[in-house]
């Protein structure tokens, strides 16, 4: 073990040391201000930097859509297209003056991209065009596709990545309606693909400072494969016997890449890149899967020996996870 | 929050200097500062995964005695709920720092508190009467079972029933009061952190902290909503300004800024033109509130709850029928003017190099 004292003082660790009696509140206060933890002037200037502009750009933005929402019979046809086109142009009139390294131009810049939605939006009812409604989405995406890359902003490729699942969510639904559809599982491979960008952008460029995308993005591909692999668990046990007539092939293949890309998160975010929140988050659907299998399981035997034996097994295992989740963690500080 | 590279050794050597602490030398540091059951140690996404595990678990022990027949009367429902919590306090009060058991108690508390209260309505008949033992129960709790994730439920729990009270007992506007009394305490709790965790009161830091913060967010939600009946909100509103201001005085003292400096007046300033758009809507105050306090305690999690309340916020606003869609045009797009105007004064500011 190395010597405490050579450990870096981080908030944590600095907060321990207070609750041990070792650190007064005073010791403590300074403590944390000498190591950064709590902000000096400059770094409340940056703060309020960010937090200024990024709320003022979103309030406005909320109005604006509020605005024309209320105004719509209103308006005549001009003024609803005059409205929008003239606050994109203002708005990548902006982000151009201010430049697309500083925040306030890349914040101009998503509002442009979130505002030619509105104008896709009144163009499509207006014009009755007819269109699905997942082809409003595909557009939007496509259309502000050059700016995501430009922008050089985290936040804007994440919201970009909504939008994309969105419109997969609604192409599944308005064209290819039915449980036969691979809803979950393309749903899963585009996060996935999110997940792998946003794995490869990070560290290669200063701009992508976060970790929330990557962890956000994880979160849904671990949702949108659990909720297959969930299905088959539970019609194996209501219909054993066409169990294979019942779920298409392409959900019956899901737990094993759930399997599969469980098996990666844990080897990825354990060795080649630590990240605990990644490894909580497989722990807590392995939780999941296996008391949904012995839930299920045990109900054909005995429903009240069920909820006694699943309410043992998820505390067990949430026991076990917690464990292993703390050792991970302490192995990781003690070698920091 | 991104910190100065410094080891431990180094920084209680400059304490020392400062006779903040005691030279390493003399007082080594404590070996369990590696104990991996500290609290204050486990990460907020490790402690959701307990919660949502005890609350599952609890769920299913609870179906387990209405399916086992052992819950079929009020007595029973009464009696099984007092032993399920008195075990799981001795439970966690034997084993303290044992996760499974630990996981144990957690689920037995929530499901004997399910019982009991489910007792207490029973035999009481009376909402309001049932809601204030909750509160009762929810004190006894906090006081007595020693776990930081129940101890913040609990507060929660407490908020819910005193705001179901006010709604029963048809004094919504009582509602104000229990809001200002909430972020008061949500100031004074982060206020006096270093003195909490250094304190005797420790364990309360955290239940505290976050709890009374989630509770204030929750009650500002019921400006959206017509149903509880409330009115009157700018008196929410103007309380939350009011303590806004009491913050913003105590970060610019932190920093050495005297009010009447242009950096005070500043900070003023804009707290009085954002109290225009939003007197009707304390939602956006106290989102601004959990921003600021997560800010000046360098506390990333504060930072995200209060960001995603905002969001939350201003989504679920949209719905709300008792203010007209113009109008809440007005308000968001007078909010976004204020804080553009103010980070344009701040630029100012800035650049002057006044203080």
């Amino acid at each position: 073990m190395t010597d405490l004292s050579q450990r870096q003082a981080t908030p944590e660790r600095l907060r321990h040391l207070a609750t041990l009696g070792y650190l007064d509140h005073r010791a403590l206060a300074t403590g944390l201000q000498r190591i950064g933890a709590t902000p000096d002037a400059q770094a409340w200037a940056r703060f309020l930097h960010y937090f200024l502009l990024t709320l003022g750009a979103l309030f406005l933005t909320s109005g604006i859509f509020f605005f024309i929402a209320f105004n719509w019979d209103e308006l005549p046809r001009f003024g609803r297209f005059g409205v929008i086109e003239g606050a994109i142009l203002v708005t990548v009139a902006i982000a151009h003056w201010v430049g697309l390294s500083k925040l306030g131009g890349k914040i101009a810049l998503t509002v442009a991209a979130l505002l030619v939605g509105a104008l896709l939006a009144i163009f499509g009812q207006e014009y009755q065009s007819g269109a699905d409604s997942y082809t409003l989405f595909a557009n939007w995406a496509l259309l502000i596709a050059g700016w995501v890359l430009i922008a050089r902003f985290d936040l804007l490729w994440v919201g970009w990545l909504l939008l994309l699942n969105l419109a997969l969510t609604l192409f599944w639904q308005q064209v290819y309606p039915g449980d036969e559809a691979p809803v979950p599982e393309t749903l899963f491979a585009l996060n996935v693909v999110g997940l792998l960008l946003w794995e490869w952008l990070d560290g290669r460029f200063a701009w992508w400072t976060h970790r929330w995308p990557a962890r956000l993005t994880a979160l849904g591909a671990f949702g949108f494969i659990l909720w297959p692999t969930l299905t088959n668990i539970l019609v194996f046990f209501d219909n054993y016997g066409e169990y294979l007539e019942t779920v298409p092939l392409i959900h019956r293949i899901a737990p094993l890449i759930y399997l599969g890309f469980l098996a990666i998160v844990i080897w990825v975010y354990l060795g080649l890149r630590p990240d605990l929140f990644m490894v909580t988050i497989a722990f807590f659907s392995i939780i999941v899967v296996l008391t949904t299998l012995i839930g299920r399981a045990l109900i054909e035997v005995d429903e009240i020996l069920t909820y006694l034996v699943t309410s043992i097994a998820v505390i067990g295992q949430a026991g076990i996870a917690v464990t292993m989740l703390r050792r991970i963690q302490r192995r990781w500080e003690e070698a920091t | 929050m991104s910190t100065t590279d410094i080891t431990l050794g180094a920084l209680l050597d400059e304490l020392a200097e400062e006779s903040l602490v005691t030279p390493i030398s003399e007082k080594p540091l404590p070996s369990t500062l590696t104990s991996d059951a500290d609290v204050e140690q486990t990460p907020w996404y490790v402690k959701v995964l307990v919660g949502i595990s005890a609350w599952i678990a609890a769920l299913l022990l609870g179906f387990f005695f209405g399916v086992a027949g052992l819950i079929d009367t009020t007595e029973s429902l009464l009696i099984w709920g007092t032993l399920l919590m008195v075990a799981a306090i001795v439970l966690k009060r034997w084993r303290p720092r044992a996760i499974f058991w630990g996981q144990l108690a957690f689920a037995v508390i929530l499901a004997g508190q399910g019982l009991f209260v489910f007792g207490m309505a029973d035999l009481s008949q009376d909402a309001t009467l049932t809601a204030l033992i909750v509160v009762g129960l929810e004190l006894v709790i906090l006081l007595l079972y020693p776990d930081s994730i129940h101890r913040t439920l609990s507060i929660l729990i407490m908020a819910g029933a005193l705001t179901f009270v006010v709604y029963e007992q048809e004094l919504p506007n009582l509602i104000h009061l229990l809001t200002l009394v909430v972020a008061v305490g949500s100031v004074a709790v982060w206020q006096a952190e270093s003195w909490l965790l250094a304190g005797p009161l420790r364990a309360f830091r955290t239940p505290l902290g976050y709890g009374l913060v989630l509770a204030l967010f929750g009650l500002c939600l019921l400006t959206l909503g017509g149903w509880f009946g409330a009115t009157l909100w700018w008196i929410s509103a103007a309380g939350l300004a009011l303590i806004l201001l009491y913050l913003i005085i105590q970060i610019l003292r932190d920093l050495g800024f005297p009010l009447m400096s242009s950096m005070g007046l500043w900070a003023i300033g804009a707290l009085l033109l954002l109290c225009v758009p939003a007197y009707q809507t304390p939602g956006i105050l106290a989102a601004m509130l959990g921003l600021l306090l997560g800010r000046w305690r360098g506390n990333g999690l504060l930072l995200g709850l209060a960001a995603a309340f905002l969001l939350f916020f201003l989504s679920a606003y949209y719905y709300n029928l008792e203010i007209t869609l113009l109008n809440k045009s007005y308000i968001l797009m007078a909010t976004g003017v204020v804080l553009l105007a103010a980070w344009w004064g701040l630029r100012r500011i800035a650049t002057g190099g006044t203080a």
